[in-house]
């Protein structure tokens, strides 16, 4: 028989969100609160100076961080080594195919650093289990797997698969493994899906041209079209990340098609800002719905990250909220043990739920409206749709801002017939 | 049927020939698993159920009973409807949680199992009875000294009447015209005076609110003007 022991917090899930979660809980809570974190995949190993190898789990994709999201990773001591690998998106430039005109948003305007951040994804996670292994908190499990959990007394006994002890008990389970939680659906917390039917094609694609930090977004009859600042390739190419929204059939064309016709077909529908486009990267092609579950909270669990709600990654909402309720999440449980209440209090959580609720709800309805904008044939009339894919916050000051800019856009839009 | 049952035949054949649909969160009982998550947390957070021995009265296709079970708890479940009860007991083998389900009133496991429950849980019930102080008295009986018992149901005022039955079944549509009878509906103090009589006392009770721009359901302890949720203790 396996001893069961125990440890306060378990993270089900070592991607991009579960980590952060380790990083900041590991900052918040008291230093005696034992954070055990669990991934299917094998994490790098310690190797020269704590530095750590490639993390398999982060593919090509990239991820725009808003000023919340940097505010956050400040605050984990992650922001520092994530500097180098940053894009900063200094301007946006929204144009329509077929249409004349086009709206630039600069940061400078705004007397703001950047408009966002993109990074890719691998750099990301790689700087992420950096901090962790410096911070040297959390303990972690990988390659293994949180198979089973049922709640037992105030807590939630936990099945591993892996290597190591099989039988765990503990206070909190918080469950971030993912859009398909294997978990979440063990524990019997059903999901909500809305298909968009569209699929997003992302790459990497290299130009003639510098982006000069521009983020464009173009817009035509059968999708909205990103194209985000990245930093050059190792060789010096000008490399920016395209996300693509498309008709099934379209995008899966477009995946395997040759790269010659792929590039084509770009350039006819975003034109020459870039100059020349020479060349793309893996392309990747996924089905866009909106996934929310339908209970985050219960004695002792939270569901997390894309577990409790995947968004349309067009909108570039998704992991910038993730972190904002990973930030809450964590400040939450640290007050709670400061007022003496017990980890994994339903209370608590409750809390936890009924701040995040208004933040969600705005985000996901923001998200959930940006396909339906795009497909209108003014784009320039869709309200906030020019912040869409720079993972530009949507909280209310910086929104303002922008919904008081794409008014006056629109309106001048329309003295111009 | 024994014609001494607290029963109401039409209510029973109301919910057979929705019952295959139960477990479908875009049907009728839209809003009934909408509003599952909080009542299972609020029983959760005030008597939390693992281990707990739990009773659920009218569980109909098993959505609380469930959750209860996931949360812990090792559950009975009870209805007088034949065709619901079956729709429980398939959704169980689907999902491998385990909740034992018997057909039978209240009264008639009291007489059984009296003081045998923890928890007794009886929630969207009371309004489809003829007798439904009978019913909170069977259930004072379930529960052991100390024990807690939950129930919910809709307040009868005006103001219930346009939400419950002309905004959620005719305007919103959130469940099938003809679910509820007004008059069949409880006042706060009727329930109160009903739990008394049963030899309970009144803990804490709570409305659940429905705001209609935001599609969420909330608790809200000041606002027991239509749907609403009691907790009361057996004493020790």
């Amino acid at each position: 028989m396996t001893m069961s022991i125990n440890r306060d917090i378990v993270i089900a899930g070592g991607g991009m969100v579960g980590v952060s979660l380790a990083l900041h809980l590991g900052v918040v809570l008291p230093a005696d609160t034992t954070i055990l974190l669990v991934e299917g995949f094998p994490f790098p190993g310690v190797v020269d100076g704590g530095r750590p190898d490639y993390h398999p789990a982060f593919d090509a994709r990239s991820t725009a961080l808003s000023y919340s999201s940097r505010l956050i990773y400040e605050k984990m001591q992650v922001w520092e080594d994530l500097q180098q690998w940053l894009c900063a998106i200094d301007s946006i430039h929204v144009s329509n195919r077929g249409h004349f005109g086009s709206t630039l948003l600069n940061a400078d305007e705004y007397d703001w650093p950047a408009l966002g951040y993109v990074v890719e994804n691998a750099w990301l996670g790689k700087a992420l289990i950096q901090s962790l292994y410096r911070q040297g908190r959390v303990e972690v499990r990988s390659p293994a797997k949180v198979v089973a959990a049922a709640a037992a007394g105030t807590g939630i006994s936990l099945q591993l698969q892996g290597e190591g002890e099989t039988a765990i008990d503990t206070a909190l389970l918080l469950v971030a493994d993912g859009a398909n939680s294997g978990l979440r659906d063990q524990l019997g917390v059903a999901v909500t899906e809305k298909p968009y039917d569209q699929h997003a094609l992302v790459a990497n694609v290299a130009s003639a041209e510098s982006h000069r930090g521009c983020a464009y977004e173009r817009f035509s009859d059968d999708g909205p079209l990103a194209l985000l600042p990245l930093l050059p390739a190792a060789g010096g190419e000008h490399r920016s990340a395209l996300v693509w929204t498309l008709p099934p059939e379209h995008a899966q064309h477009l995946q395997t098609c040759p790269e010659q016709e792929f590039l084509q077909t770009l350039q006819e529908r975003f034109g020459y800002r870039l100059g020349r486009l020479l060349q793309v990267g893996e392309r990747h092609n996924y089905p866009l719905s909106l996934i929310q579950s339908t209970e985050q909270v219960r004695q002792g669990l939270v569901v997390m990250g894309n577990a409790a709600h995947t968004l349309h990654p067009v909108a570039g909402q998704g992991y910038n909220l993730a972190l904002r309720d990973v930030a809450e999440l964590g400040n939450l449980l640290a007050e709670g043990m400061a007022a003496g209440e017990r980890l994994g209090d339903l209370a608590t959580l409750q809390r936890y739920q009924q701040r995040q609720q208004p933040d969600q709800d705005r985000t996901i309805n923001f998200s959930d409206r940006v396909p339906a904008l795009f497909m209108r044939t003014d784009p320039l009339l869709g309200l906030g749709r020019d912040l869409a894919l720079a993972g530009l916050d949507i909280i209310p000051g910086l929104k303002r801002e922008f919904v008081r800019q794409a008014a006056g856009v629109a309106a001048m839009r329309g003295q111009h017939g | 049927m024994n014609q001494s049952m607290n029963v109401d035949p039409q209510e029973i054949a109301k919910f057979e020939a929705l019952a295959s649909r139960w477990w479908d969160r875009n049907s009728e009982f839209k809003a009934l698993h909408e509003i599952n998550p909080l009542r299972a947390n609020y029983i959760d957070q005030h008597s939390p159920v693992a281990g707990k021995r739990l009773v659920d009265v009218g569980c109909g296709g098993g959505i609380l009973a469930e959750s209860m079970a996931q949360r812990g708890a090792t559950v009975t479940g009870i209805d007088m409807g034949e065709a619901p009860l079956s729709v429980a007991q398939l959704h169980g083998l689907e999902s491998g949680v385990e909740v034992n389900y018997l057909q039978s009133t209240a009264e008639q496991l009291a007489e059984r199992e009296a003081g045998n429950y923890d928890i007794v849980c009886c929630l969207e019930m009371l309004e489809h009875v003829p007798d439904p102080a009978s019913v909170i008295a069977a259930c004072a009986a379930l529960a052991q000294p100390g024990g807690s018992l939950y129930f919910s149901t809709i307040n009868r005022n005006p103001k219930a009447y346009l939400f419950a039955i002309v905004g959620a079944e005719h305007i919103l549509q959130l469940l099938p015209a003809g679910t509820h009878e007004y008059a069949k509906f409880i006042k706060p103090s009727e329930l109160a005076g009903w739990i008394r009589k049963a030899g309970l006392a009144l803990a804490d009770m709570t409305g659940l609110i429905y705001n209609p721009l935001t599609k969420h359901y909330r608790l809200n302890p000041k606002d027991v003007s239509v749907n609403y949720m009691v907790r009361a203790v057996k004493p020790a």
